[in-house]
Order: C-alpha cells, then sequence, then structure tokens
C-alpha cells in the first residue's frame, strides 16, 4: 500500500518574533496509508488542533512537509483550496458553522464550492445522508429547528459529501451520548469503507480509539511521545506514565491476571476479548 | 483584525494613577474645550498640554499613532478637503483650484482638532482597564438617576458588551476556518461574491451571539441578578492630590484657551 499523506519534521510556532511566540508543535513525523486510520491523543493544548490546521492547509508549517500524495501542499499556495476538498476537516463543534436555510443546502455548501455538476451533487449528499443515517424528509427542514446531536450529523454529512481522502475529525464525540458515539464510530467507517478514505480521528477517549485505530500518534506538549498500534501503545507502563494518559480499564485487568500468573494474551483491547480469554482459561465452557 | 482604541496598555504613571472619574471628567471636559477653541493659538495650547499628557502617561508615543491608523482616511480626507476652501489671499491657483491662506489655515485647524480628540481619547483607553471605565462612567452618569435612567443597568450592559469582544472575536475565527475548510473563498473574487461570502460567517456568529445572550441571562436570573437594588462597590474610590493637580492643571490651561480665544 502506498503512502497518502506524510508528514516530516513539522513544527509550527504561534506568533512568530513577537514577545507571544509559543511553540505549539515540534517535530512530528508520520505515514499514513490508504484505508487506515489513525488516531491523534494528548491533553487539551497539546497541539492536536493545530496539527489538524497544518494538515488541511488552514495554517502554514513554520517547519517540515507535509507530503500528500507525493506532492508538497504548499508547493503551489494557489492550490491550496484543492487540498482543503481532499483533506476534509470537521471540527470540534461542527454544529456551529451551520448557516443556511436548509439542510440540504447546508450539506450542499462545500461540493457547490468544488463546482462539482448538480445532478452529481444530488447523488453524492443521497449516499451521505445514507451513510450518516440522515433520515431525508429533514433535507427541506431549518438545520436550526434540529437537535444538537442531528445538527452535529448535518454538519459532518457537509464535509463527508465533498468526499475527502482523508477525513480529520476533532473530537468528534464529545458531547455525544455512549449510543450516538457508538452510531457515529460506524458511520466513520462506513465512510471509510465505501470510499476507501483514511480518517484521523483525534479523541481523548481511548476506548473509542482502540475499537477503531489500526495507529495512534501520542502528543505531549507539542512532541511527538510515540506512534504505535495500540496493543503495543497499552501495555507499555512507561509510555503511559509519561505521556499521563490512561488505557481502557479492561486492559489493567488484563495486566493485573498477567502478574498474578493466568496466561492471558497480549491482544486484548474489549471486553468481549477479556470474556474469550477468560472463558478459554476456564476450559472452553461458552455457555 | 486589529482594534486599537479600547486597549489598556499597562504602565506605572500618574496618569494611570488618577482617579477614573476624574479622569473621564476631564476628557469631556478637554473636548468641550478642543471644539470652543476658535483661534489657532488656543488650538496650539490645547494641542501642546494634551502632548505633555501623552508624554507623562509613559504609555509609547508608537502605540497612540496605531491608534491613528482606523481613521488616517478620514483624517486626510477633511484636511486636504479644507485646503481648497476659503477666502482670503492666493497663495496657488490652477485653473478653478486655488489654494488660499485661510484654506490652509482651516486645514491645520480641523487636522489638529481631530488628533487632539483621538488622542485624549485614547490616554482614557490606554491608562485606563475597561472595567474601571464602565465603573468610572457609572459614577459620573448616576447623577441622571434624577431623570429615573438606570445607571447600573447601562454600565451592566456596557460591561458585557465589552467582556464579550475578545470571545466573539475568537468564535469568528473558529467559523472562518471551518468555512475555509469547505472551500469558502474570502479573499479572493469580485466584490459580489467577497460579500456573498460574507453570509456563511454571519449567519452562525448571530446564532452563537443570541444564544450566548440566553444562556447568560437565565444565568444572572439564577444568582438573582436584579439592576435595582443598590450594590456595595468592591473598589471604594478616594480622590487623591495628584487628581486634585491634573484637575487645576487642566483648568488653567482651559483658562489660558478662553485667554487667547478673547485675545486673538
Amino acid at each position: 500500500m502506498s503512502n497518502l499523506l506524510e508528514v516530516k519534521n513539522l513544527s509550527y510556532i504561534y506568533g512568530k518574533n513577537t514577545p507571544y511566540e509559543k511553540i505549539a508543535l515540534q517535530d512530528i513525523n508520520f505515514t499514513l496509508e490508504e484505508g487506515k486510520i489513525l488516531g491523534i491523543v494528548g491533553h487539551s493544548g497539546c497541539g492536536k488542533s493545530t496539527l489538524s490546521k497544518l494538515l488541511n492547509g488552514l495554517l502554514k508549517a513554520t517547519n517540515g512537509d507535509i507530503i500528500l500524495e507525493g506532492i508538497n501542499i504548499w508547493e503551489k499556495p494557489k492550490n491550496i483550496k484543492s487540498i482543503r476538498f481532499k483533506v476534509g476537516l470537521v471540527f470540534q463543534y461542527p454544529e456551529h458553522q451551520l448557516f443556511a436555510d436548509t439542510v440540504k443546502k447546508d450539506i450542499e455548501f462545500g461540493v457547490m464550492n468544488m463546482g462539482v455538476e448538480k445532478n452529481q451533487i444530488d447523488i453524492r449528499v443521497r449516499k451521505v445522508c445514507d451513510i450518516l443515517n440522515i433520515p431525508l424528509s429533514i433535507l427541506d427542514k431549518s438545520p436550526f429547528s434540529l437537535s444538537g446531536g442531528e445538527q452535529k450529523k448535518v454538519a459532518l454529512a457537509g464535509v463527508m459529501c465533498m468526499q475527502p481522502k482523508i477525513l480529520i475529525l476533532d473530537e468528534p464525540t464529545s458531547s455525544l451520548d455512549p449510543l450516538s458515539r457508538n452510531n457515529l464510530l460506524n458511520q466513520v467507517m462506513a465512510y471509510k469503507e465505501e470510499f476507501n478514505a483514511s480518517v484521523i480521528f483525534i479523541s481523548h477517549n481511548m476506548q473509542e480509539l482502540s475499537l477503531i485505530c489500526d495507529n495512534i500518534l501520542v502528543i505531549k506538549e507539542g512532541k511527538q511521545l510515540a506512534i504505535d498500534t495500540p496493543q503495543n501503545l497499552f501495555f507499555d507502563d512507561k509510555l503511559l506514565n509519561e505521556s499521563g494518559l490512561k488505557a481502557p480499564e479492561i486492559i489493567y485487568i488484563a495486566k493485573e491476571l498477567k502478574k498474578l500468573g493466568y496466561r492471558i494474551k497480549d491482544d486484548i483491547l474489549t471486553v468481549d476479548d477479556m470474556c474469550k480469554n477468560i472463558l478459554e482459561l476456564l476450559g472452553g465452557d461458552n455457555k | 483584525m486589529n482594534i486599537t482604541i479600547g486597549q489598556y496598555y499597562p504602565a506605572s504613571s500618574i496618569i494611570h494613577r488618577l482617579d477614573v472619574r476624574v479622569k473621564i471628567i476631564l476628557l469631556i471636559i478637554n473636548i468641550i474645550f478642543i471644539f470652543c477653541s476658535f483661534s489657532i493659538y488656543s488650538i496650539l495650547l490645547m494641542t501642546a498640554m494634551i502632548l505633555f499628557i501623552m508624554v507623562i502617561s509613559k504609555v509609547p508615543i508608537k502605540q497612540y499613532l496605531r491608534s491613528m491608523k482606523a481613521i488616517i482616511i478620514i483624517f486626510i480626507f477633511t484636511a486636504v478637503i479644507n485646503i481648497f476652501y476659503g477666502a482670503g489671499e492666493t497663495l496657488w491657483s490652477f485653473g478653478f483650484i486655488k489654494i488660499t491662506y485661510d484654506g490652509v489655515l482651516n486645514a491645520i485647524f480641523i487636522a489638529l482638532r481631530l488628533l487632539d480628540l483621538i488622542f485624549i481619547s485614547s490616554v482614557l483607553t490606554y491608562s485606563t482597564t475597561p472595567a474601571n471605565i464602565t465603573d468610572g462612567l457609572e459614577r459620573v452618569l448616576s447623577f441622571l438617576k434624577i431623570f429615573k435612567v438606570n445607571t447600573q443597568e447601562l454600565s451592566m450592559m456596557m460591561s458585557i458588551a465589552i467582556r464579550f469582544i475578545p470571545t466573539i472575536m475568537e468564535e469568528t475565527h473558529k467559523i472562518i476556518d471551518a468555512q475555509k475548510s469547505r472551500g469558502a473563498d474570502f479573499e479572493s473574487g469580485n466584490i459580489l461574491n467577497r460579500i456573498k461570502g460574507i453570509i456563511p460567517i454571519i449567519i452562525p456568529l448571530f446564532m452563537s451571539s443570541i444564544k450566548r445572550a440566553t444562556d447568560l441571562s437565565v444565568a444572572m436570573e439564577c444568582r438573582c441578578y436584579n439592576s435595582y437594588t443598590k450594590k456595595s462597590k468592591m473598589k471604594i474610590l478616594r480622590i487623591k492630590l495628584c487628581d486634585i493637580i491634573a484637575i487645576l492643571f487642566v483648568v488653567t490651561i482651559c483658562i489660558g484657551v478662553i485667554f487667547c480665544n478673547i485675545m486673538f
């Protein structure tokens, strides 16, 4: 598989050469393959959101390169708009960006800016409503008459409709209830499958990251601590301590059981995995 | 975006230490006398005093010049227009355009008046925090109580408005970023397209501001806010020696201005 996105020595400094100078990101390196999901974790203010803006071309890096499909995104600054269509960014409170008088017009806004033909737009809108489970009956309503959760979905649809190759979600599940959260994760997976896209998922919640991510990038105070698979990260006590993050609860149970001498597998991430493992140890009784 | 008027510049000067009520009243007196300076000598006297105040305020002159930036076009425009209007001795003429001695004098006059107005108001905003200004305004306007005007409510509205400027600025940046990443274009295209481009920013901004105002009013209601009860003040203001000196100084200059007006 080819590298869709390559980030090399990326650094960003806010207010360079002013008294308010602040280093937001320092020396970030990672690659993202087609169809993979990368999680980004770190405490608030560690530079996660800055990173997402850099990838999307809203900010220009102080140092380092972002290479998308083999081309540096700032090679031709005039083409930066087309980069934004390839790298779709969904902000933390996407419902705050709604403005149109109907839901349909709001979803179409991005695609219209791309200059896609009218009949193609309709097809795209339908498809995205299908993925996100948006009832077609609300397309003609005002987005402001919807509930918070629905508004979020509409805003997400607006970005998905542009069919970006890379979808960046900035803490999409904050302020969602557990059921909607699971739905959203499934919908993101469905989008990824449908368009063979890559996803960058920024979150605090290790549980949900462990469920969907192939790799997780850990950032602390603007510096890259690690990039690894969820399994490797969660069983690396030193790293967890250093980053101040917590693995999902089930990992701690697995670690304790291991300490007591039970044969627990290394790739346990969910309660289901754990149940199977324990039942196996109890003698394969699956009742 | 640069909004320099109304930005506090921290420094330790006598101007910063003055009682805010005194500063507001002296500003009003100054403005009245800037408009009541009818001879060039009186306006020069006012200008000299204002320059002196600016220097002792320990705010860099560069900062004051920055507050000029917003109105530089109006400033130049009024000055230039005034050069061409005026009777009296002709200094230079070209076709129907003629520049007269009175015109030039008039232009200098108007320019100095505008400069004085901006600089003296900047002295207040640079040397006083917005919170103190609203507090001071409330006290200065408290005489309106006899006309049944609720000054407490007025000053509360003002301080809320000032407090939310940075919040709304931040919100605006976020919305601009969000629309940009959906391919909205604010930087290129003709004027009509640019105006159209504002709609996706303005509407979400209105929505969130209205929502925020509603939330705030509910929060105030929950804490039983009521503008009709008399509130005690956390900071009690007292007139100090430097306030008296400042008042005497300004009054002396004002007498000088009246004197110049009569003599010349």
